[in-house]
Order: C-alpha cells, then structure tokens, then sequence
C-alpha cells in the first residue's frame, strides 16, 4: 500500500459518510419523525400524538437507538469495503507488478486499479440493491423481527407488546377490573396510537436505512465512472 | 505489493543507445530484476525489456492479445499490426490454441522463447535477462546464450545477465560488481 492509495482511501471514506449523512437527514422519514418533535403543529397527525408525550418520549428514544445503528452499519460498511479492496489488492500483486515493470506510472496504476476495483463492487452492490428492492416484503420482515430483538431494551417496544397483549382497558374495567392509573393510561393509549401505525412508522425506518444505501451507492458509481473517464491509464513503453 | 524506487529524480541526463550491443553480467546476488530495470529506466528513459519466467506481459490477455498489444504501443504507427505479429510467430511453429494459451499455461521453455520473439518485435535497445540461465543443463544454456551472442554482435542490442559471484560468464564482455557500474559502461559507449 503506498500514500496515493490511503488518501485515495481517506477521500473516498469521507465522501461516503457525508453521503449517508445526508441520506439519513434529508430522507422522508426522518424528516417526518423529526418534525413530530420540533414543530408539532406542522403535523396534520400530531393530534394523536400530542396528547400521549409519554409515546413520544419513547418514539424519541428509538430514533435516537435508530440513528446509532445507521451510524454503526456505515462503520462497518466502510471497513468492509476497505477490506475487500485489501484482499483484491493481494490476489493482483502479480498484475501490479507487471505492469510497473512495463513501465507504467505508480500512482496512475494505483488509481486504475482502485477504480477498477470500486466499479466491480459497486455494480455487484447495485445488483444486490436491485434483488432487494424485488425481494423487499419477506426482507422487511425479517429486519423488523431483527430489530425489535436489537432494540428490546427500550420501552417502546415492551409497553407496544404489552399493549397488544392487553384486554381492550374498556372490557376490564366492563368486567369490574380495578380503575388504577395503569388501567386509565393503557386505555388512553389503546384508543390513541393504534399498533398497526407504529409498524407502518418502523417499516419507514427501514426504507430509510436501504434509501441511504442506494443514494450512496448509485452516486458513488457516478463518481467512479467520472474519475475513470478523467484518469485512463496509459503504458508509456510497451 | 512490491514497492520500486523511482531513480529518475537521481539522473537527469539521458544515455543514448550505443550504436554496438553487448552482454553484461551483474555478480551482484541480492540485485532483483526490478531494481536493474528501474535503474536501467532512469538511465535510458526508456523501460527495458525482461526475459524471466513470470512472463511480464498483461496476464488476463492471450499470447496473441500481448502480442498484438506490445506491438501497437511499440510500432503505433504501423498500420498492418497482425502481420507483423504474424511474421514473427510463424518460424515458431506454433499451433492455433497455443496462441490462444495465457502465457502463466505455457512451459517455461516456451514461455521464454516468446518473450524472446516479442521483445525482438518490439525493437528493444535493453534487455534484462533473469537467474533462470544458470538453472539450465549446460547445452540449453549453450543453446541461449549462442543467441545473445548473434544479437549482440548483429544489433544494437544490450543484454544485461543477473548473476551470482560464482556465475561463470566467458560469453560476457563484461563483468560488473555493482549496479552503478552500468551507467560507466554506457557512457563509455556513447
């Protein structure tokens, strides 16, 4: 590995986070979910919602776990992409080699080869992002029972079951049940937020996490197929 | 990944190709054919050509697509490339699918025997020729350098043999002891 090809690297690793960044801030959904907190009014929903702070509360704390993950999966992402350039790196030594030998320019080659590289990952991503988005209903699933054992801890998904799992709070206190404040709240609450909503809103989350990836990922393919055109390699002596 | 010295920033003035060609031994063991290439590159400016058994050459490419390759970047201008690269194939002898082989599938043998013809159809002026000589029984070794020497003497061709101190080269015009003694010899010969 030489300095050209790290600072490659360290650009393109910026470049990457910004684009996720920008993804997770301007997608919908979380403008959506978001705009719940800040400006209340603004929401035609909000309503629901503005009588129940203790749901919001909640929503608010799973936002903030959500945002923590999206933030943790780019990490990873980026490494694991650093690392499978390393790993290519080791099976083309040979080629690298070779082509030095023919006279080729150091760092015009590195950049040849990253490229190469990155254009061979990005189609295989792209073509991944296609069969998702084909296959994205037994997909979403499957995330969304994933992520409620991630994120179990928080209340949001506890009192949500615990919801679920209640009589309706007007059967109980039909049936002569006791008229506690715990009673009267997931009354409050059952009449409120219907849980089919609250999966809808995780769902959405979920469309935000793939939005990301295909805007950093057809972008990034953009910018690679531009770099190629400005940087073609030449062999100077043959 | 190998990483080369750049020698070029060392030496601005360029050496010409002597007019008369010639063989050279390097005694020293631990030179590589990457630091004598790139030395021989910031001297001349002009990258040598190597005979060795990783053939370089672009590896994912056929014996036919290097061919056709090097040539176009030697001779850009030369518009009937296939016939050149036709005319030096055919004293070979060589079958439709051995072209169509990568040169990593051919036999060392003839590996080097296609190197050979494909530097001769570049023009090269250097020529840097790997440790395999000395691995070789002596008539094939015989064989090769009866070769180097009929260039030589008939071209403008510089060979330059890595060695080891107890490499015996009475083919050799030279012996050299070190790497920076290449850039005395062609001044002298220029």
């Amino acid at each position: 590995m030489n300095g050209s090809l790290f600072s490659f690297y360290f650009v393109l690793t910026a470049i990457g986070l910004l684009l996720s960044v920008a993804a997770l801030k301007f997608s919908l959904s979380f403008l959506q979910v978001h705009g719940w907190f800040t400006d209340p009014s603004s929401n035609k929903h909000l309503t629901i919602y503005l009588e129940a702070p203790a749901f919001l509360r909640t929503l608010e704390h799973y936002e903030a776990t959500f945002t923590q993950i999206f933030c943790l999966f780019s990490m990873i992402g980026i490494g694991l992409f650093f690392f499978i350039h390393l790993f290519i790196h080791y099976f083309r030594r040979r080629e690298f080699r070779n082509y030095l030998l023919m006279g080729e320019n150091i760092f015009s080659l590195s950049i040849q080869l990253v490229i190469e590289q990155l254009m061979l990952l990005t189609i295989s991503a792209s073509i991944c992002f296609v069969l998702v988005v084909l296959f994205s209903r037994p997909l979403m699933d499957l995330l969304t029972e994933w992520e409620k054992t991630l994120i179990q801890p928080t209340t949001f998904f506890s009192e949500l079951e615990v919801m679920q799992e209640m009589d309706s709070p007007k059967e109980v206190l039909e049936a002569g049940g006791p008229f506690t404040p715990r009673t009267i709240h997931s009354m409050y609450m059952y009449e409120t937020v219907s849980p089919k909503l609250i999966t809808v809103i995780q769902k959405r989350l979920w469309g935000q996490i793939l939005e990301g990836l295909f805007v950093f990922g057809s972008s990034s393919f953009l910018f690679h197929s531009l770099l190629l055109k400005w940087k073609s390699v030449r062999m100077h002596q043959a | 990944m190998t990483m080369l010295r750049n020698y070029s920033t060392h030496h601005s003035s360029r050496i010409r190709p002597p007019h008369t060609g010639g063989i050279y031994l390097l005694k020293d063991a631990a030179l590589s054919i990457e630091q004598t290439v790139n030395y021989v590159a910031s001297l001349t400016h002009h990258f040598p050509g190597t005979l060795q058994k990783n053939a370089v050459v672009v590896p994912y490419l056929t014996v036919r697509e290097n061919f056709y390759l090097f040539a176009s970047k030697a001779h850009p201008k030369h518009r009937k490339i296939d016939l050149m690269v036709e005319d030096a194939v055919t004293p070979l002898d060589l079958s439709e699918d051995t072209l169509d082989q990568s040169f990593d599938s051919l036999p060392p043998a003839l590996s080097l025997r296609l190197q050979w013809v494909l530097n001769q159809l570049c023009d090269r002026d250097f020529l840097v020729i790997d440790r395999w000589l000395w691995e070789l029984p002596k008539e094939e070794r015989q064989d090769w350098v009866q070769l180097f020497r009929t260039s030589a003497k008939e071209t403008p061709l510089i060979l330059i043999v890595l060695g080891d101190e107890s490499a015996a080269a009475p083919f050799a015009d030279k012996e050299l002891d070190a790497l920076e003694e290449l850039s005395t010899v062609f001044n002298q010969k220029n």
